[in-house]
């Protein structure tokens, strides 16, 4: 019998048939893996609390033909307070989907483990900016899986004073002299500018010191949804359209359109 | 082809439904296709019918045939006290214990980011609406002891609090991570009794 004992977090939890459910692990040794949970959607299951999203647990996996199975678990940390705050609660989500949707089977990621735990843990702790830390996570996975953004200096001339661009598909910045004259490009002032070189560079440890006006934030997000949608495959994110739907929702109470 | 056209559509027909896999749905159409003809028209005549009769009732979202639905018209029940649930059969659950004697309101599911259900998707507009003009004091939020279920609660404490309506979250009994549809009575009963304010 093929036993494995890991820590894993939880990147995805789904209901398979009426017990079980169907897990998306991110395993500190194998990377991701697929595994069942038996008997977790049961009320009374021993594994229901430990296979939930925002967990981070020790698994013991059994290695089945195409699938693992959890044997047992030991709960490590439990972020499911993320939850409390729906935007917090969206992009932790978001966080788990981007992994799940950028990493390949059978590779393992140990850095990308870390990223999502300490980010898991900024979005419980509350400090960080939540777009900014989000930002953190798109550039630092970006740059671990080898899509490194180029925001050093401009992409063609070396130019490093700015002010830059960008456009779908150069990957990075350039300056107002190399601008491709024909094509569509985006602002990324001075000090998106620099937000995006303190991130890609920055220890975990210092995210909740960043702050940043909401245009840099802006700039920035724009430039990394455009980013992942062009370079990798990780096509439609359901936490972004659900952040959207919330945002939304938000407005219109704003507007007054909707009770609160 | 070793089946027939009829029957591959048949099968992929039932495969659509929930935890129905290729071999079951084969078992299911050679199931139909031994039955009366009379019986098997007497089905498909139940479907149809179901789905063109049943629809949510305005005000709670439960499923019924009329307008309004019998729990909702049901005078006797008390119209301060709503436990706003994720599923019909979640709220069927509760009606069970006998403890309850308020009126629902059933969002067809929790937030969540991978099922694509945002707030209007549940109609959470139209829960705030109930509890601002339906003489609604305490609201009880019943959805699955998970995090889904769990940040759907939060989000819906948090848009009713300024509205001066007390929101409790059940609890007691229920251990964390499983689904209510599978909750006994007793678990259940406890679990409205232990119900915390959040
Ligand atoms: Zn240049
Ligand atoms: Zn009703």
């Amino acid at each position: 019998m093929k036993l494995l004992n890991t820590r894993a977090l939880v990147l995805r939890s789904q209901p398979l048939g009426e017990r079980d459910r169907l897990l998306s692990l991110l395993t500190w040794e194998r990377g991701k893996l697929s595994a069942v949970a038996p008997g977790a959607r049961k009320i009374k299951s021993k594994l229901a609390a430990g296979v939930d999203y925002f967990t981070c647990g020790s698994f013991l996996l059994h290695q089945g033909k195409s699938l693992y199975t959890v044997n047992q678990l030991e709960i490590e940390t439990n972020f499911s307070r993320i939850g409390e705050n729906i935007k917090d609660y969206a992009y932790g989500m978001y966080f788990a989907e981007l992994a799940e949707k950028l990493l390949e089977e059978g590779e393992s990621y140990p850095d990308v483990f870390d990223l999502l735990l300490s980010c898991w843990g900024h979005l419980l702790d509350k400090k960080a900016d939540r777009d900014v830390l989000a930002r953190f996570f798109e550039l630092r996975i970006l740059s671990i899986l080898g899509y490194h953004p180029h925001f050093q200096d401009c992409l063609y001339c070396g130019d490093q004073l700015g002010p830059f661009f960008w456009n779908y598909s150069s990957g990075g910045v350039f300056c107002g002299k190399c601008r491709p004259g024909e094509e569509v490009v985006f602002p990324f002032s001075r000090g998106t500018h620099a937000l995006a070189v303190r991130l890609l560079s920055l220890f975990p440890g210092k995210i909740a010191n960043i702050r940043a006006a909401d245009l840099q934030k802006k700039e920035l997000q724009d430039f990394t949804w455009h980013f992942l949608q062009y370079w990798t495959a990780a096509g439609h994110l359901k936490g972004l359209s659900f952040l959207a739907k919330v945002n939304n929702s938000e407005g219109d109470k704003k507007a007054g359109n909707a009770p609160e | 082809m070793l089946f027939s056209p009829a029957i591959t559509r048949l099968v992929d027909v039932f495969r659509r439904l929930p935890g129905i896999g290729p071999k079951t749905a084969l078992r299911l159409v050679f199931f139909v296709l031994s039955m009366e003809k009379e019986e098997v028209e007497e089905m498909a005549r139940a479907l149809v019918d179901a789905k063109r009769r049943v629809k949510h009732c305005a005000r709670c979202r439960n499923l019924t045939e009329q307008d309004i639905c019998s729990v909702c018209r049901d005078e006797r029940r008390d119209q301060s006290l709503l436990c706003v649930v994720q599923e019909p059969r979640d709220m069927m659950v509760i009606e069970k214990t006998g403890q309850f004697k308020g009126l629902y309101f059933i969002l067809h599911g929790a937030l969540s980011p991978v099922e694509g259900f945002g707030p209007e998707e549940l109609k959470i507009p139209d829960l705030l609406q109930l509890m601002k003009t339906g003489g609604v004091k305490e609201v009880i939020i019943a959805t699955n002891p998970n995090v889904e279920g769990d940040a759907t609660a939060f989000y819906i404490a948090g848009a009713a609090r300024p509205l001066g309506i007390m929101v409790s979250r059940i609890g007691f009994g229920l251990p964390v991570g499983g689904d209510l549809e599978y909750a006994d009575e007793l678990t259940m009963t406890r679990a409205l009794e232990g119900r915390r304010e959040i």
